[in-house]
């Protein structure tokens, strides 16, 4: 019964987005209110939208749903859960509650899946601290989940996704390849002890301590669908500034095994999409074979924060992301001034 | 007599698998697959190299033929 989940799905989790160019396209289209109550809206690509009540309280609202990427109904319950309250974190909000909303295949008749993905979403809400208070459901050839979640930030400790600065050091909290894994747990090749490490980290919530957000954090946004490079241009270009980003290829952590399933052909038609949008944007300092190069588009379920931050507040933000059991984080890169066209530079 | 499979239509990575899956059981000779989209010719396309087979590649309008030998 288990095995049925993926099998009941085309593109796994963030892979499934919409290609960015044609959302972009036809999102300008679309009428935009402004408001100065809305901190963070359509403009540019926030994780999540933040609405100014008062002084001191801020609203955080956002939606995310996902299709299977994992054949354990309450496994992949969790991921989409944990995925969609990453929003809240990364604009440096908590989670006050949640909404399911879900789509499955009536015909089927197979309920107990449904039950198990809903059990790993609440247990996440639970865990993040926030309350799960109703939801929609839709009957929907494949199945698909996620959750509408409001959250509370102080509205002067909003972080937003386009407020790096030069000098700023750039962590990643954690390893990539989550993609390509699933890909694999699709094409029935994937190893446990691969996808034990993926499952691991995609269930483990975005939550950073306070004493963390207290430091000197200037930009922060969560690494999804578009990949580390994608997600990083937007912090890069959509800030209006000349910034530009030197990454570390060799510091950028990875889940081990994902280069091997590369190789396999276990590359999602979103890591292409992406690869083909935003590689114009970086430029290659060292020789980087296809099966590395293509790990720094792989789209991301439930990915890690890209924290840009003051860099006299770098090791401390380190030691804290280790003792708050992001053990893979990682200094990825810093931000430099740039006018080039090519603003991410990989060394 | 060539081999020949078609994967188009399937969803990624099926035909990586399909592929894959047929390669072992042929162990050698001539496999002709015809894809339709470029993410799957280019994920057949490393897989076979990758386990020492060798891929032609002929475009046929939106889709492809491949030619794998070994």
């Amino acid at each position: 019964m288990i095995e049925k989940l993926m099998q009941m799905t085309r593109a796994s989790g963030c892979a499934a987005k919409i290609n960015p160019k044609d959302l972009e396209n036809f999102l300008s289209k679309i009428k935009q209110t402004k408001d100065k109550r809305l901190l963070a809206g359509f403009e540019h690509n926030e994780d999540a939208a933040v609405y100014k009540l008062d002084e001191n309280t801020g609203i955080v609202f956002t939606l995310d749903l996902i299709t299977p990427l994992v054949n354990d109904p309450y496994v992949f319950g969790q991921i989409a859960a944990t995925n969609s309250l990453s929003d809240v974190f990364a604009m440096g909000g908590r989670p006050l509650m949640a909404l399911n909303i879900v789509c499955f295949p009536e015909e089927e008749k197979k309920y107990n899946l449904l039950e198990e993905i809903l059990r790993g979403g609440a247990d996440k809400v639970a865990e993040a601290g926030g309350i799960l208070a109703g939801g929609h459901s839709l009957n929907d050839k494949e199945p698909k989940y996620g959750l509408a979640v409001v959250g509370l930030v102080d509205p002067k400790k909003v972080i937003y996704n386009n407020t790096p600065e030069v000098g700023d050091f750039l962590i990643l909290t954690k390893p990539l390849g989550v993609g390509i894994i699933s890909t694999a747990i699709k094409g029935e090749i994937a190893e446990k002890r691969v996808v034990d490490k993926a499952v691991f980290w995609m269930t483990k919530l975005n939550k950073l301590s306070q004493e963390l957000l207290e430091l000197n954090i200037h930009s922060l946004t969560d690494v999804t669908g578009f990949g580390l490079v994608g997600h990083l241009s937007e912090m890069l270009l959509l800030s209006g500034k000349e910034l530009g980003a030197k990454i570390m290829f060799e510091d950028i952590p990875v889940i081990e095994g994902v280069y091997d399933y590369v190789n396999t052909g276990m590359v999602s038609e979103g890591a292409m999409k992406n690869r083909k949008i935003y590689s114009c944007i970086a430029e290659k300092n060292i020789n980087l074979s296809f099966e590395k190069e293509i790990v720094l588009y792989d789209p991301q379920t439930s990915g890690g924060l890209l924290i840009s931050i003051d860099p006299q507040q770098v090791e401390k933000a380190i030691k804290l992301l280790h003792q708050e059991g992001f053990t893979e984080s990682k200094i990825i890169g810093e931000v430099i001034k740039s006018k080039s066209k090519e603003r991410i530079k990989i060394c | 007599m060539n081999q020949s499979i078609d994967v188009r239509g399937l969803s990624c990575p099926l035909p990586v698998v399909a592929v894959r899956n047929k390669l072992l059981e042929m162990k050698k000779g001539i496999l002709e697959v015809l894809v339709d989209t470029g993410t799957s010719k280019d994920n057949i396309t490393r897989m076979a190299t990758n386990t020492d087979w060798k891929v032609e590649i002929k475009e046929e309008g939106e889709e492809y033929l491949l030619i794998i030998s070994r």
